[in-house]
């Protein structure tokens, strides 16, 4: 029998069964588990001593390293976080969670071109140094009194919050409710009102000038003509 | 720092109230309403100053990008936050799985060769 020599030196990649992709850690032997030694002539070789490479056991230090095994929630003490994200029903919409914010903020960015990526690509002029106006320079917002066009009121146009509890009875079968279409809905609502208001005034107008016109009418009336006699027509012989 | 941040955002929504009253006045502006208009002006400025001035104070706050998709998108950024904490779950569950079907294998190959 060959001499055994167990020796805990380093374990070189090279001598391993494995090649280069044995890591280079210190083994740990364990009892009862088959142990075999390899002495390459005279000249020491890097010999393995223990257990077979498959045979090792990982190391059992578990408790202190964090692994993929280990509840990473806990770890990081994200329990109420998680609870708190996860457990509660949250609204989908950005007005619940800035309330406080005036206009309709809702709608994607892209299509008023207000979105933050747009403003990360292309940022703004700034550093310049920020000074109150003058008085002179205040003169150039001198503004004509009276109101807007309504093409550019853009603050009237605010989302109205309904209650479409009992609405949703009287939807059809056809509609689906979901967060784009009441986001459609409130839109089209305050355009609709708009536009019946709008029909409202033509509306009365309409009635207005129809009552002129008749009251014209009731002057120029057959009854009105009577009060004045018409000549007698000289008519022919009848005969 | 949650201070510094408060104060931001408060500046961010005096801001916010004031050019929303700017844009009532000028929507049915009338005469008497110029000063007044010049006032909000010169305080939109001293807004934007006080805004600049809690720049400094916020500067190694790190904000992940994917947010900003969230509220361009007009949702809610605190559902980025849920969906994180889903994925890690999700990835800890898969890659704690894979761990303990590997051990599972490694005590079994342990006793067949000690067979």
């Amino acid at each position: 029998m060959a001499d055994i020599v167990r020796r805990s030196e380093q374990y070189s990649p090279k001598s391993s069964p494995r090649g280069a992709r044995s890591p280079v850690v210190p083994r740990q032997d364990s009892t009862g588990t088959l142990k075999t030694t390899i002495s390459l002539g005279k000249t020491p070789a890097i010999v393995h001593s223990g257990p077979f490479y498959l045979m090792k056991e990982p190391p059992s230090n578990t408790q202190s390293e964090r692994t993929g095994a280990t509840n990473l929630m806990s770890y990081h003490n994200l329990e109420h976080s998680y609870n708190k994200f996860c457990g509660r029903k949250m609204k989908d919409q950005l007005s619940t969670f800035l309330p406080s914010l005036p206009g309709n903020i809702d709608t994607p960015g892209h299509q008023d071109n207000s979105s933050l990526r747009s403003l990360i690509e292309k940022p703004p002029i700034c550093g310049k140094e920020l000074v109150p106006l003058s008085g002179v320079q205040l003169t150039g917002f001198r503004l004509h009194p009276g109101p807007l066009p309504e093409q550019y009121r853009l603050m009237s146009h605010q989302p109205q919050k309904k209650k479409h509890k009992n609405k949703k009875h009287k939807h059809k079968a056809g509609d689906t409710p979901s967060h784009e279409s009441q986001q459609d809905v409130s839109t089209e609502n305050t355009h609709e009102k708009k536009h019946k208001k709008q029909k409202r005034h033509d509306e009365d107008k309409e009635r207005k000038k129809k009552k002129k016109e008749k009251k014209k009418k009731k002057k120029h009336s057959p009854e009105v003509c009577s009060v004045t006699p018409n000549p007698p027509h000289m008519g022919t012989p009848h005969g | 720092m949650s201070s510094h941040l408060e104060i931001l955002e408060s500046s961010l929504e005096k801001f916010i109230e004031n050019v929303r009253q700017i844009g009532i006045i000028v929507g049915d502006f009338q005469p008497q309403g110029q000063t007044v208009l010049n006032q909000k002006i010169n305080q939109m400025v001293t807004l934007m100053q006080e805004i600049e001035k809690s720049k400094c104070h916020v500067q190694d706050i790190q904000v992940p990008l994917e947010v900003f998709d969230y509220i361009d998108q007009g949702r809610n950024p605190q559902f980025y936050t849920k969906d994180c904490m889903e994925k890690a779950l999700a990835k800890n569950e898969q890659v704690k799985g894979k761990i303990d079907v590997y051990r599972f294998v490694f005590k079994k190959f342990d006793l067949t060769l000690m067979r």
